[in-house]
């Protein structure tokens, strides 16, 4: 099988107050697509940065990030983006959701924008999440936990080939975090795609076909 | 080290780490003054210049004899006032010959009184009143004037006053004859004693008592011309703290959740009221003593246009340098100072609310949000009511600027509240379907919040100037015809003497390429206590074609000829609030016998003339002012002859070229003065677009960080930065156009209230105003232009930074 996502010798440093920190050194991993897989590591190992990284939205220093078969990081800005567009969803820890959007129109905006939104899944999404009182709501207006299912709803609901998710239950409460879970799982099984999850919780990271771990700049599978 | 202490230095901490907002800050404060102090420093300039002008021209509340008809009084006429008991003392007054710059006062030390300002400014202390008496050859004069007068070898010895104006020199009343070539002519009398009961022989000397008003006549005159400048002054200060506003309420909003975090820690409220409230003072102190030094440099610049207009208008004579005590350093300070707390107020409140709910947001929602939402429109009905109340009696200077006040602060309430309503209305009316549509109106409606402010300040300055420019040139155009019709011939002649005017009026008609000779004399008089000019002429054809009238009875010109009317001027009509078919009562000073009663049959505009005025019949004028020969002619010419014309007068009657003068060169005069006139508005106005499109630069660079904040959400879905920039240049530009469109009517609004009530209250004149879209086309390109700079740079840095930032908002870092 061919993999989705290939990264070939990865460095990544970091400049802070002057000084260079090494985030990793000739990190080298394959992901296969329709499966999930769980990103480990202490704070500060660098998976948020990982998933940038594949994202396209914060560069390597060297190395090689194959996303079915696009280097993201050889193309413009203008293809990286469209690429992302169409093929990546990522779930941010900050939720980042549009601020002069309605929770309505924050969970369509991306699905739409790529002529991809389907009602039935929208509606689905919606009830699965518990979304249904707050559709009229604006970010502002609604908590982080809330926040974090719309985020997790927009990307679902784009059927994307990979969905990236930094921290995806951070915010949530076990109950709400197995309703995230189950509908991660519609994604997998239903549209076929590929998921990475940077993780602290070990629940969620179980319920994953893999987990890697992210330690002293390597990666490995555990 | 004391809490207090560390709150201050985590304070100003705050700016050190944030040096844009500091130089903001520091920007809009020392702008604002700036513009403000200048004008403060111009009119304070003016006002001790009139105050001189009293102790020059006369003392204060005393009474002048002048010559009936601005003639130089025969020395002679001294000795028999003072025969008669008038208790008098000459004055020679004028300018030196060789150094036209140079004014001479001449006075008399023996018969000065110790009352007059004169003897109290210059003679009090014994030393000088006796050198003054025993030697006739010392000259009082300010130190810039020594200066000047070392260089003439005048031969006298120079004291030096801060009691004269710049140029002026105060001699002997003997030296000043020498100096003057003016032997045994004097300019006026000043009565030192009461008016004694006889009043004949001042009608045999053809002289006339004048109250001297110099100082209120002044102080009133340039009232208007000093207002308006004020008024700009008060709205380039506002529209400069527009950025303090802005700068302030980031660095609030940037340090919220640390006073949060303060509070928490038990560090009391008041504490960190008082530390932001002694960080606003010290800042704005500092950068209000910069505004202050910009401030002197640009009112050193401006102040020769200000002085040249005041003198021209108003023949007021300004010092031509800028004099600044700490104590006028220090009220000015107090603007910015005071400004600066006021706009910081919503901020400080919050601080000082927390005390009862340490929850900001919660505060904001609930408490402030009825109060919010309608507090515009409770003003906005208070304002209406309020302009309603001064329409119903408008003639008030005050009640005018309070008009245009209203009319500034209700539309800047308008604008937000007009686009609001817009792209919400959009927003809800258009389902689009293009997600980024609907994302591109919705952000655009909170962009509005965002630079609300910004958009007001560009709104005002682009309002401003079209609302004056048009005025401007309504009233150019307007005085220009208005000018055409009132010279109607194309000389003007002045005789110096009574036989001459005699001999002018019988023969010039004879001479060749002479049509008619039309004399024209003045003399003051009251109605119903107004002092007025009354003014007489031969109402002939040439009258009845060109003469600009307002307004007219039927036969206005017959009931003229046969004295059975009179024609007054637009400010006479305002002043007194006479009309057309009105009666009114004409005063005679000179005998009380002889007052007359006549009909108001014409209304003639009067631009420039600030004395209400009367036109009657010259049959009519001698029978009731008998004494007063008319002096003036003006003298129609066949076209093209004026240079023949006026070389065969000046040969034949002895009159010195400088009492002749052609129509040509009063108008050139006139369009000059006109210019000079609205220069400083000019300057004023176009300071405020520069002041507008800062403001705008600088809010929009302040939030410029937030806003990448904003937009990194699209940006990480996967829209490229450069699309995100394109749709944010596309909102800026849709804002700013709605509001540069906004601001056409109300800069016309703007017009039509400096047209119909300004100068009604200011100057005793209603303009017939124009439009001129051509010229608001102008002003809008150059202010979109201006405007398109402004977004270009935030943009470009957005652009530039944005990756960074958004990566670091992921990261949780901002």
């Amino acid at each position: 099988m061919i993999p989705l996502l290939v990264v070939k010798n990865l460095n990544k440093d970091f400049e802070s107050s002057g000084e260079s920190f090494e985030v990793f050194k000739s990190l080298n991993f394959e992901i296969y697509p329709k499966t999930s897989t769980a990103l480990l590591g202490e704070s500060g190992s660098g998976k948020t940065t990982l998933i940038h990284l594949i994202a396209g939205l914060e560069s390597p220093d060297t190395g090689l990030i194959k996303i079915n078969n696009f280097e993201i990081w050889k193309y413009s800005e203008q293809k990286r983006a469209d690429f992302r567009l169409h093929n990546i969803a990522v779930i941010f820890q900050q939720y980042n959701l549009i601020p002069s959007l309605n929770i309505l129109n924050n969970i369509k905006f991306h699905s739409k924008l790529i002529k991809k939104f389907d009602q039935n899944f929208h509606d689905e999404l919606i009830e699965l999440l518990g979304l249904q009182g707050l559709l009229k709501k604006y970010p502002e207006e609604i908590s982080g936990g809330q926040q974090q299912r719309v985020a997790i709803a927009r990307a679902i609901l784009t059927k994307p080939k990979i969905l990236l998710a930094d921290e995806p239950t951070g915010n949530l409460d076990e109950e709400n975090s197995l309703i995230v879970s189950r509908a991660l799982e519609v994604l997998l099984t239903r549209y076929d795609s590929t998921i990475i999850i940077a993780t602290h919780s070990e629940n969620l990271a179980n319920r994953l076909n893999k987990k890697l771990l992210i330690k002293n700049k390597k990666i490995r599978e555990i | 080290m004391k809490i207090f202490d560390v709150l201050l230095m985590y304070n100003f901490q705050h700016w050190f780490r944030k040096p844009l907002q500091l130089i903001f800050l520091f920007l809009g404060v020392s702008l604002a003054t700036t513009l403000w102090s200048s004008i403060q420093l111009l009119n304070s300039e003016a006002k001790k210049s009139y105050e001189n002008a009293v102790t020059i021209i006369s003392s204060n509340q005393s009474q002048l004899i002048v010559s009936v008809n601005n003639d130089l009084i025969p020395f002679e006429n001294f000795a028999k006032l003072r025969r008669n008991k008038w208790l008098v003392t000459p004055i020679i007054e004028g300018k030196l010959p060789d150094n036209k710059k140079l004014k001479i006062i001449g006075v008399d030390p023996f018969t000065l009184s110790q009352s007059t300002s004169f003897y109290n400014s210059f003679f009090k202390t014994t030393a000088n009143n006796r050198e003054f008496l025993i030697n006739r050859k010392v000259a009082f004069a300010s130190s810039a004037t020594i200066k000047k007068v070392l260089g003439l070898d005048l031969n006298l010895e120079l004291i030096e006053t801060d009691n004269l104006l710049k140029d002026y020199l105060l001699v002997d009343i003997s030296i000043a004859e020498e100096l003057l070539n003016r032997k045994g002519k004097i300019s006026r009398f000043e009565l030192t004693g009461a008016i004694p009961t006889d009043t004949k022989i001042l009608d045999e000397l053809g002289l006339e008592i004048k109250n001297s008003e110099i100082n209120s006549d002044l102080k009133q005159l340039t009232k208007s011309f000093h207002l308006n400048l004020t008024a700009f002054g008060f709205l380039g200060f506002i529209v400069g703290l527009f950025i303090v506003y802005s700068t302030l309420n980031l660095s609030f909003e940037q340090r919220k959740s640390s006073f949060y975090s303060l509070r928490l820690m038990g560090i009391s409220v008041r504490t960190i009221f008082l530390s932001s409230l002694i960080e606003i003072f010290f800042l704005s102190s500092i950068s209000g003593l910069l505004g202050i030094c910009f401030g002197h440099v640009l009112a050193s610049s401006l102040l020769p246009d200000v002085a040249s207009t005041l003198n021209n208008i108003y023949g007021a004579d300004i010092n031509n340098q800028l004099s600044f005590s700490i104590k006028e350093i220090f009220i000015a300070l107090l603007m910015p100072i005071i400004g600066t707390i006021l706009i910081s107020t919503g901020f400080l409140f919050k601080i000082y609310l927390s005390e009862r709910n340490t929850n900001y947001k919660h505060i904001s929602n609930t408490n402030f949000y009825y109060l919010k939402k309608f507090t515009p429109i409770l003003v906005l009905i208070i304002l209406l009511v309020i302009t309603v109340i001064i329409l119903i009696n408008p003639t008030e200077l005050f009640l005018s600027f309070v008009l245009i006040a209203i009319l500034i602060i209700s539309s800047s309430i308008l604008l937000p509240i007009f686009l609001e309503s817009g792209l919400y209305y959009v927003n809800y009316r258009f389902e689009f379907e293009n997600p980024i549509l609907k994302w591109f109106f919705s952000d655009t409606l909170k962009q509005v919040k965002r630079i609300s402010l910004s958009l007001n300040a560009l709104m005002l300055s682009i309002a401003v100037t079209i609302g004056v420019d048009n005025m401007v040139k309504s009233f150019e155009e307007t005085f220009s015809i208005w000018l055409d019709k009132r010279l109607i011939t194309e000389m003007y002649v002045r005789a110096d003497s009574d036989d001459l005017a005699i001999k002018i009026s019988k023969e010039t008609i004879k001479e060749k390429n002479v049509i008619n000779v039309y004399p024209i004399i003045e003399t003051k008089s009251f109605i119903k206590d107004t002092k007025v000019s009354v003014v007489g002429f031969k109402p002939q054809k040439l009258y009845f074609d060109n003469w600009p009238i307002i307004s007219k009875s039927k036969d206005i010109w017959e009931k003229i000829q046969n004295s059975n009317g009179i024609l007054i001027n637009e400010q006479l009509h305002y002043k007194l609030n006479v009309d057309i078919g009105d009666n009114i009562q004409i005063a005679n000073p000179s005998n009380s016998l002889n007052n007359f009663n006549s009909t108001v049959v014409g209304i003639y505009p009067d631009y420039g003339n600030s004395v209400p005025q009367i036109m009657i019949n010259l049959n009519k004028f001698q029978y009731y002012y008998s004494n007063i020969l008319p002096r003036n002619f003006a003298i129609d010419i066949v076209k093209g002859t004026y240079g023949d014309v006026s070389e065969l007068i000046q040969n034949k009657y002895e009159i010195s070229d400088k009492n002749i003068i052609n129509q040509a060169t009063i108008k050139e005069f006139s369009k000059n003065v006109f210019n000079k006139t609205f220069t400083v508005t000019r300057s004023l106005s176009d300071a405020m677009i520069i002041i507008a499109t800062l403001t705008l630069l600088t809010s929009l660079i302040s939030l410029s960080e937030i806003r990448v904040i904003n937009l990194s959400p699209l940006w990480a879905l996967g829209i490229t930065r450069i699309t995100l920039l394109k749709i944010e240049f596309a909102q800026f530009l849709l804002l700013i156009f709605i509001a540069l469109v906004f601001a056409i009517p109300v800069g016309l609004i703007l017009c039509f209230l400096l047209t119909n009530y300004l100068n009604v209250s200011a100057f005793g004149w209603k303009l017939p105003y124009d439009f001129y879209p051509n010229m608001w086309g102008k002003t809008f390109l150059i202010s979109l232009l201006c405007s398109l700079l402004a977004i270009m740079l935030p943009t470009y840095l957005m652009f530039k930074n944005s990756a960074s930032l958004m990566i670091k908002r992921y990261k949780n870092e901002c």
